[in-house]
């Protein structure tokens, strides 16, 4: 099959052996690439109810089939790993030109393992691999770093991932950053890097990836594929026109008209200083430029420049949504210069701005509420204090005082905390929510983010739009909705494309389809594309349970269920009920039973039958408690001390 | 009047489809790989600048001019110089010699690799995105003048669009 470099590179960091295995076909035809394949990669691979931060957890850097092609933003490649934030499956996703590089130098996926005995780097370079010493590197923050292994390759053309200080130091916030912008930021893929002593990857490639049929894949690029572009879109995401001007932050026009925009902590849905920080004031107050990431039609990493204020001079490739409405709205700051200057804050640290702008605001919760005081901290931390969040950032990555537990992410730090404080940290499986409130205008995002296996997570399904059509306030329609919203993307996470660049202009499985066939020369249809699919949720389903996850950890966060205070839905609530109405709907769809486990004929319908036997080992019954990070503790303690 | 390559960096996002479709339109074994690209992006990520860098189509080209084993001719049907890959060595000179950076170089090939405007139809213009809110791409296949006429008139209407430096 073309489309596919045809081998993984495999480096042990314990041993510094580094190998080159050919890539599993038969693996590749079931599950494609990317996030199917490296779920079956580490459903295999690794030992159930391993440290996420041991040396027995694995790194897997995987690419798919079209990742480099020409197909629509087919430019990502994502981390697979268990995460040491939830303890459970992690699909970690990054654009820039990483991924592509990676195939150009020969590989579809590289699986690191082990734990170096002092820091590294690895290079990979036209099919060879090899282990650097990275002494002079570590402690640096990211930007920094990622300029330094440019410069000591001596070319500029070379790409990179990196963590920054808070992966060394092992935050459950910790990202990799590749190409200075774009970064695999949730669930602490960084962490895993950081207890490896991994401090980045260098990729240099001169190899070309082979197309199966390169005029069957251009036509249809510039025919179907174009008009989708200059149409109205898929609507689902909102217009393409819309998308290309303004961006991920386009969004917040949207979440706050719905009354789902986190604000003061999640308490509110909707803010008062929107029109701040909307769509149309990040273009006209910080947005310099359009760019892109390797064949990406939409160009929505804005390049924004704060102009006025404190923070003048500041820039960074961003900020998207997630970060304007946590940074903005969750700790009410309106400065849209002030989220430019944390976006770039977080990223040079090494910070996950999703998880460090949901922690932030549940820790200015806390000490509003007088749980924590400016003794406990050294500051006061005031809702839409600037300059005492910036200090928090740099106390979290560095794991300073209290930084050391709030690094470690809401759910720790609620913990912590005591007094109650867990009914306002805003995470499910151990994982922050993102910029999206689910609540009685939104029960169909509630269950998006409690079925999404790496914790809260708007990647998995995005109703947002989409729900507004159905019955308000009630649970029909939404399991079908989520399921199918999620469905549609499972091609792309595997292919790697980048969700944006193709829900947006609205490729679905026909598109998919077709491009795949173009591409690796194996036709497929569209009804594949949905076997995929359903196999790829199953086992991601497998791994959880597999570690311990349950129906019950299905859930939202405790204020998610509290009526709403302003607002459309104002004095209206989600209830539990309705979330296990959708949850029994859901997993009937899956055709998993009702505690959310997926029965033996659903496996071997969807050639998943060595998955089931193992599943059978176990008695398809969690085999032990949810990781909690407690024996993590151990290797945090001896890492940090060790050094 | 000749028609070429015109680019405006200001618009360009980087998201080098012009190379991609190049490399893959100019290759016998159907492969995609940029690096092989007769157009290329100079970028600046950190700074968010990028570049196009394309053949001028000079008059009296540099390369021509420069190349000691007359593996650079005229087109007649286009009027622009074109590589003789038969004669070509691989020694690079005209790769050196070019003021705009342009030629480019092959190292598995071991052959200079220059625009050929793929024959009248530039691929690389066919995938240069034009956003809505600019009005233009950043890519065009046009006569000179046409560009110069562009630039002066109302570029991007409606919208301020920010390149200050």
């Amino acid at each position: 099959m073309e489309g596919y470099a045809g081998r993984i590179g495999r480096v042990n960091l314990s041993n510094r052996s580094c190998s080159i295995e050919p890539l599993n076909y038969e693996d590749a035809r079931l599950f494609y690439g990317g996030r199917g394949l490296g779920a079956k990669m580490l459903f295999d691979e690794l030992q159930p109810g391993v440290d996420p931060l041991s040396p027995g957890n694995k790194i897997i850097l995987m690419t798919g089939p079209l990742t480099g092609t020409p197909v629509t933003a087919a430019n990502r490649y994502v981390i697979i790993t268990k995460s040491p934030q939830t303890g459970l499956f992690l699909d970690s996703y990054a654009g820039g030109w990483f991924g592509p590089e990676l195939k150009f130098a020969g590989f579809d996926a590289l699986v690191i393992e082990g734990v170096s005995p002092h820091p590294v780097y690895l290079l990979v370079e036209d099919n060879r691999l090899s282990i650097r010493p990275a002494g002079h590197l570590w402690g640096k923050r990211a930007y920094e770093t990622e300029t330094a292994i440019k410069k000591e390759l001596g070319d500029e053309d070379t790409r990179v991932a990196v963590i920054g200080p808070a992966g060394e130091n092992l935050a459950n916030l910790a990202i990799v950053q590749n190409d200075y912008f774009h970064q695999a930021g949730r669930g602490g893929a960084g962490a895993v890097f950081g207890s490896k002593r991994l401090k980045g990857i260098a990729v240099k490639g001169t190899g070309g990836i082979k197309i199966n049929n390169p005029a069957r894949l251009v036509a249809y690029l510039a025919g179907p594929v174009e008009n989708k572009f200059s149409g109205t879109g898929g609507g689902l995401l909102g217009s393409v026109a819309d998308r290309m001007k303004y961006g991920t932050p386009f969004t917040l026009n949207i979440t706050n008209a719905i009354g789902i925009l986190p604000t003061r902590n999640f308490f509110y849905g909707q803010y008062d200083r929107a029109e701040e920080i909307n769509a149309e004031a990040f273009r006209r107050k910080v947005v310099v430029a359009d760019k892109s990431c390797y064949a990406c039609s939409m160009a929505c990493t804005k390049f924004s420049r704060a102009r006025t204020g404190p923070y003048k001079g500041a820039e960074v490739g961003g900020p998207e949504y997630e970060t304007n409405a946590l940074f903005g709205a969750n700790i009410d700051n309106p400065s849209l210069e002030a989220i430019v200057y944390l976006n770039r804050l977080c990223d040079d640290l090494g910070l996950d701005t999703v998880g460090a702008g949901n922690v932030v605001g549940f820790t200015m919760e806390c000490y509003a509420r007088g749980l924590i005081t400016s003794n406990d901290l050294g500051f006061t931390l005031n809702f839409g204090d600037v300059a005492a969040v910036a200090e928090l950032l740099e106390m979290m990555a560095y794991r300073k005082g209290l930084g050391d537990i709030l690094a470690q992410g809401v759910r720790t730090a609620a913990r912590y905390f005591g007094q109650n404080s867990e009914t306002f940290a805003m995470h499910i499986k151990g994982l922050e929510y993102p910029a999206y409130r689910p609540g009685p205008v939104s029960p169909g995002f509630g269950l998006a983010y409690a079925i999404a296996e790496r914790g809260a997570c708007h990647r998995r399904a995005w109703p947002a739009l989409a729900e507004q059509q159905l019955p308000p306030f009630s649970t029909a329609g939404r399991a079908q909705l989520v399921k199918m919203l999620y469905d549609q993307r499972i091609p792309w996470h595997c292919g790697v494309n980048c969700d944006i660049g193709v829900q947006v202009p609205g490729l679905g499985f026909a598109e998919a389809a077709e491009m795949y066939s173009a591409v690796t020369g194996r036709e497929v249809t569209p009804a594949d594309m949905q076997l995929l699919a359903d196999r790829v949720a199953t086992i991601c389903r497998c791994f959880n349970l597999r570690e311990g996850a349950t129906r019950k950890d299905d859930t939202l966060a405790p204020r998610s269920f509290m009526p709403e205070e302003i607002g459309p839905g104002k004095g209206k609530s989600l209830s539990k009920d309705m979330l296990d109405t959708m949850l029994d709907e859901y997993y009937a769809l899956r055709g998993w039973d009702r505690e959310g486990v997926p029965t033996g004929e659903t496996l071997v319908k969807l050639s998943l039958d060595a998955v089931a036997e193992k599943m059978a080992q176990l008695g398809f019954k969690p085999a032990r408690g949810i990781n909690q990070g407690i024996k993590g503790e151990e290797y945090r303690g001896a890492q940090i001390n060790g050094r | 009047m000749v028609r070429k390559l015109m680019v405006d960096s200001s618009i360009c996002t980087g998201c080098q489809y012009c190379e991609i479709i190049c490399s893959l339109h100019h290759s016998k074994a159907g492969e995609v790989n940029p690096k092989k690209a007769r157009i290329k992006i100079v970028s600046d990520i950190l700074h968010g600048k990028d570049k196009p860098v394309v053949c001028r189509q000079c008059q009296q080209p540099v390369c021509l001019a420069a190349c000691k084993f007359k593996a650079i001719y005229i087109d007649t049907k286009l009027g622009i110089a074109l590589v003789d890959t038969a004669r070509c060595t691989g020694c690079g000179t005209c790769v050196e010699s070019c003021p705009f950076g342009a030629m480019f170089f092959d190292p598995v090939e071991n052959v200079a690799l220059k625009c050929d405007l793929c024959g009248g139809e530039p691929q690389c213009v066919r995938f240069c995105r034009t956003f809505p809110h600019t009005g233009y791409p950043a890519l065009a296949y046009v006569e000179p003048r046409q560009w110069a006429t562009r630039k002066q008139g109302t570029v991007r209407p409606g919208e301020p669009y920010h390149d200050t430096d």
